[in-house]
């Protein structure tokens, strides 16, 4: 045995030395960008290295415009360098720490305002205010806009909405709800021994945040006014149907792409769900008779839905020049359409004529369309605030607490976050 | 000059892998004790601002209700888990000591639940106590249960949800150890046991036990220290939810270091963390120290 | 004569008891295996069926064959064998030893030594992920298997030392001293005479450092941004996008990764219960 384990430890050194030797001198280290002249192909290009979260046929589309943009651009060779989500923003953080940042981060568009209030990316607006094709949306931009500052672009975006099963609204005669008690009254009739009506995603996530936040912007509430009657309004709403059950319990636990696979099953009536997970939805149920609509919106209400996708920053001291070229190459007239569509994601650009680009799909271009009322989730703080919202969501959910007890709570937290501000 | 041999093959042995520890481990531990004392965010880091602010990151962190409330749920977590663990571990492995022919291979089998990963558990486990799943299923055909338990979406079940799951992957390990324990006791003590007309459970509290007792100190302290940090199980099953149910410390210092970017009060907590188990590892090295001396 | 047949007979009955206690014990805790398995041979419908199945109505087994002919799969398979073999080298080589020193010999420091093993291990991994980092990147060890190798080897030691010293110290003293006599030196009276007789102890150290090496995700996907570096473990995040939590899938994952694992504790299992069966045989 002794001699054996010997021998297994020899050759694993041997290997790993050999493994730490090639190591140390084939690969830039991942991050900074300065050691331009040590790596490419002898042009003098600049290597930028971008972290993202894309994975799979994602990251292969994307990672086909890159290589459009490295085999045209004079300036820069754009480096892709992976980390799954789950693991995305701890490693951003961990990076920073250690002076170990890529050039360009992708991320989803929520962290953008806190990261920019943390200092860690680079102000482009001199850039932008230049650029003759800054023909951006509105929501879009907003999320990418910290104190006058322009820290990134959004290169593409999406939205939620709400998606019903045809065939179970018909049988039992409801009509596509509009408004908050019309979707109580529908979720409550088609809650049978075989489906619940209506399902959401209120995990204690970002996920949940993201889906619940818009029901309070359509009430006119936002992260700074949970204790506000509207959200207090479109909370208690939610919870209602949970404790009816006519939403499952199950919406705490439940992230969106579990949603999907219920709606798929015909476990749900109707769900609230992103855009990108309709070929999902054709692939696992392809029989099944749904469509979407908008949000059921207060009585007295507006339309809004969540912005989600993702922006690509600068991080502070990269090349500048260089990071914008491919920055407002990828975010183009010319390129964003085509990519964003092959992405199944919207561009962010004003510019696009929707029917153009989806008229072969009716559900898709209801979402391009649907996406002029998004409301970005926009605060230097974010992601704290939106754990004080998260738990306050979870205790109406849960029955713990009243709307108006839990929201007010989670407000005094946000109020003290911004006492620190 | 016997004694100086021995003291110099004691640390020849011994040094290594202590050094490799401390060369490790040693700056990670300081650092976060040195950031624990500054007001150490991700935005004064940026801006070069951190500073020394005493005791503020620890008042803060003692001052939050959430805390207080992970930590209890970090000590029942690991208690209950650990007398769970040990008690069906250590039957177990008595059972397995007997000659039989289903020993061996069941032993190899119930030992998978520790070898799988913990992210895997955590969602097989998760996707079994979902409120239709199989758990809810078996329960409601066998007419145990008449509305299905909400294993993992009510505040009052998910944290004695969490900790079976954590019992199941336990078991295995503390078994394990204990019967390589167990086969380390010779023979001959049994027999001269037998000689003297022991029975069966004075020969197990009057040999078994005894002879065990550093390696039961050793499973239990391993478990303990393995247990009262538990991490990924809790993350990916509960997320520290429903509300704050599971919250555990473990998951209250990630969430300050890397979503409220934090990281003074994520190191503070870390260390309250850290000084807990401190004083779990000096009660152990104080039963270890009079079994030398006797 | 009679005696041995009332003895065989009563032993007989003996083993049945045991076997089915066995197996009342073991329904409940191998159920969940039962499940894993099962589910990764469901398909995405029948995974989310109202009423579960307990035998898949359609065997699916492209869970299995996608991930096996997976050219990434078979590149991660073989970077969790570099990690965990190379871990679990660093592992016995450095703590086989200090278990044994730390058992056998008087010296100062000594309880300070097994205190510090036990503290090194109280911080919880994600909140060293920082400080650690720092470390490897200013003696460029990010990107390359050492980092992974290293960290997980501070995680198995201080359970190998702690484990194995009961065992080294429950071995007379005497038999050293007899080697000592025969000229042998310190080191060639332990491994010649003490590994040998506490083999399944350490066996099973062996086993748990390789297991905590090879269920390692943190490390590797912290220290190595490089995919052609990243083990097994991290493709758990395939099968958990934006798009859905692929439970089937996940499952079968969970299977190839726990195989190979279970593949060697069976070997082991030899050497882990040989000490027992030659020490019952004895009796």
């Amino acid at each position: 045995m002794k001699k054996r384990i010997v021998t297994a430890t020899a050759a694993a050194a041997l290997f790993m030395g050999s493994l730490a030797g090639c190591g140390g001198t084939s690969e830039p280290s991942a991050g900074s960008g300065s050691q331009a002249s040590s790596s490419g192909s002898g042009s003098g290009k600049e290597t930028i290295t971008m972290w993202h979260a894309l994975a799979d046929n994602e990251l292969e589309i994307f990672q086909k415009y890159v290589d459009e943009f490295n085999a045209q651009s004079k300036l820069a060779e754009v480096e892709l360098v992976y980390t799954p989500a789950d693991e995305y923003i701890k490693q951003l953080t961990i990076g920073n720490i250690a002076g170990d940042m890529a050039d360009l981060v992708m991320m989803d568009n929520c962290y953008t305002s806190e990261f920019a209030a943390s200092g860690v990316l680079e102000d482009l607006s001199s850039y932008y205010d230049e650029w003759d094709e800054n023909q951006m949306l509105e929501g879009p931009m907003q999320s990418v806009i910290y104190e006058d500052g322009v820290y990134g672009l959004p290169y593409a975006c999406n939205t939620i909405a709400l998606f019903y099963n045809v065939d179970m609204l018909e049988e039992a005669g409801v009509e596509v709800p509009t408004t908050w008690e019309e979707l109580v009254d529908a979720a409550e009739k088609l809650t049978t021994e075989e489906h619940t009506g209506f399902a959401f995603c209120g995990a204690k996530t970002g996920e949940g945040a993201f889906q619940v936040y818009p029901f309070l912007n359509q009430a006119g509430a936002d992260i700074n006014t949970l204790d506000s009657e509207g959200a207090i309004a479109a909370v208690e709403m939610l919870g209602s149907m949970v404790e009816a059950g006519s939403a499952s319990k199950e919406v705490m636990n439940w992230s969106q792409a579990d949603l999907e696979k219920q709606f798929a099953a015909g476990n749900v009536a109707m769900i609230i769900e992103g855009v990108w997970q309709i070929g999902q939805l054709r692939e696992d149920a392809p029989d099944l008779n749904w469509d979407v609509a908008k949000i059921p919106i207060p009585a007295d209400g507006k339309d809004a839905t969540a912005l989600g996708g993702e922006n690509i920053c600068v991080t502070s001291g990269a090349n500048t020049e260089a990071c914008w070229e491919f920055l407002s190459w990828i975010c183009s007239k010319d390129v964003s359409p085509r990519l964003c569509k092959e992405m199944s994601r919207f561009s962010a650009r004003s510019d696009v004529d929707n029917e153009e680009w989806f008229s072969d799909d009716p559900q898709t271009l209801f979402f391009a369309n649907y996406m002029e009322y998004t409301v970005a989730r926009v605060h230097p703080r974010w992601t704290e605030c939106a754990t004080a919202f998260e738990v306050a969501y979870q205790k109406v959910f849960s029955g713990e607490a009243s709307a108006a007890d839990a929201m007010a709570e989670a407000q005094a937290e946000i109020d003290e976050i911004n006492a620190e501000e | 000059m016997r004694i100086t041999r021995k003291k110099r093959a004691g640390y020849f042995f011994s040094l290594p892998a202590f050094l490799f520890m401390i060369a490790l481990m040693g700056f990670p531990i300081l650092y976060n004790w040195i950031i624990s004392f500054q007001s150490m965010t991700i935005r004064s880091f940026n801006a070069g601002t951190v500073k020394f602010n005493g005791l503020e990151n620890y008042m803060e962190v003692l001052g939050d209700s959430n805390f207080w409330n992970a930590f209890g749920n970090t000590f029942l977590y690991t208690i209950v888990c650990i007398v769970f663990q040990f008690v069906i571990g250590f039957l177990l492995a008595l059972l397995f000591n007997q000659k039989f022919k289903a020993a061996r291979p069941m032993r190899g089998l119930l030992v998978i639940s520790y070898i799988l990963p913990m992210t895997v558990v955590a969602l097989m486990f998760k996707y079994i106590f979902s409120d239709s799943g199989i758990v809810n299923y078996i329960l409601t055909s066998l007419n145990l249960i008449e509305e299905p338990v909400q294993w993992l979406t009510s505040t009052g079940m998910a944290l004695p949800t969490v900790i079976i799951t954590n019992i199941w992957v336990g078991i295995p390990f503390d078994m394990l150890l204990l019967s390589t324990g167990l086969s380390n006791i010779p023979a001959d003590v049994y027999e001269s046991a037998t000689l003297d007309g022991a029975g069966k459970l004075q020969k197990f509290f009057y040999v078994t036990l005894p002879m065990m007792k550093e390696s039961i100190l050793a499973v239990l302290v391993l478990g303990f220290v393995g247990t009262f940090k538990v991490f990924d199980l809790v993350y990916v099953m509960t997320g520290g939810g429903p509300v704050n149910a599971t919250e555990v410390l473990s998951t209250y210092s990630y969430r300050e270091s890397f979503e409220a970017f934090n990281f003074g009060t994520g190191a503070a907590s870390a260390n309250i963390l850290f000084l807990c188990l401190l004083a779990v590892g000096l009660i152990y090295i104080k039963f270890v120290g009079k079994e030398e001396v006797q | 004569m009679s005696r041995t047949s009332v003895f065989s007979k009563k032993e007989k009955k003996r083993r049945r008891i045991f076997t089915i206690i066995t197996i009342l014990v073991a329904v409940p805790l191998l159920f969940p295996l039962y499940w894993i398995v099962i589910s990764s041979l469901k398909g995405d419908a029948e995974i989310f069926q109202r009423i579960p199945s307990f035998f898949p109505q359609k065997l699916v087994v492209e869970t299995y064959v996608s991930q096996l002919l997976d050219p990434a799969t078979l590149i991660a398979l073989r970077n969790s064998c570099i990690i965990a073999v190379g871990s679990t080298a660093v592992s016995m080589i450095l703590a086989v030893p200090c278990a044994y020193g730390l058992s056998r010999f008087r010296f100062k420091g000594k309880k300070a030594m097994l205190l510090t093993f036990l503290v090194t291990q109280m911080l919880p991994s994600s909140l060293i992920l920082t400080p650690l980092y720092l470390i490897y990147s200013k003696v460029g060890l990010l990107n390359t298997y050492l980092a992974p190798i290293l960290s997980t080897a501070t995680l198995s030691i201080p359970f190998v030392v702690l484990m194995l010293r009961p065992i080294f110290s429950g071995i007379p003293a005497e038999l050293e001293e007899a080697a000592l006599i025969d000229g042998c030196g310190r080191f060639k009276a332990f491994t010649h005479i003490i590994l040998p007789i506490t083999k399944n102890g350490t066996v099973t150290g062996l086993a748990f450092s390789f297991i905590y090496a090879w269920n390692d995700l943190m490390y590797s996907i912290t220290f190595n941004t490089q995919e052609s570096l990243r083990p097994m473990t991290t493709r758990v995040y395939n099968f958990m996008t934006l798009y859905g939590t692929k439970w089937n899938y996940i499952m079968a994952y969970g299977v190839i990764l726990a195989l190979p694992v279970l593949i060697l504790f069976i070997v082991l299992q030899k050497y882990i219960v040989q000490g027992l069966v030659s020490g019952s045989v004895k009796g």
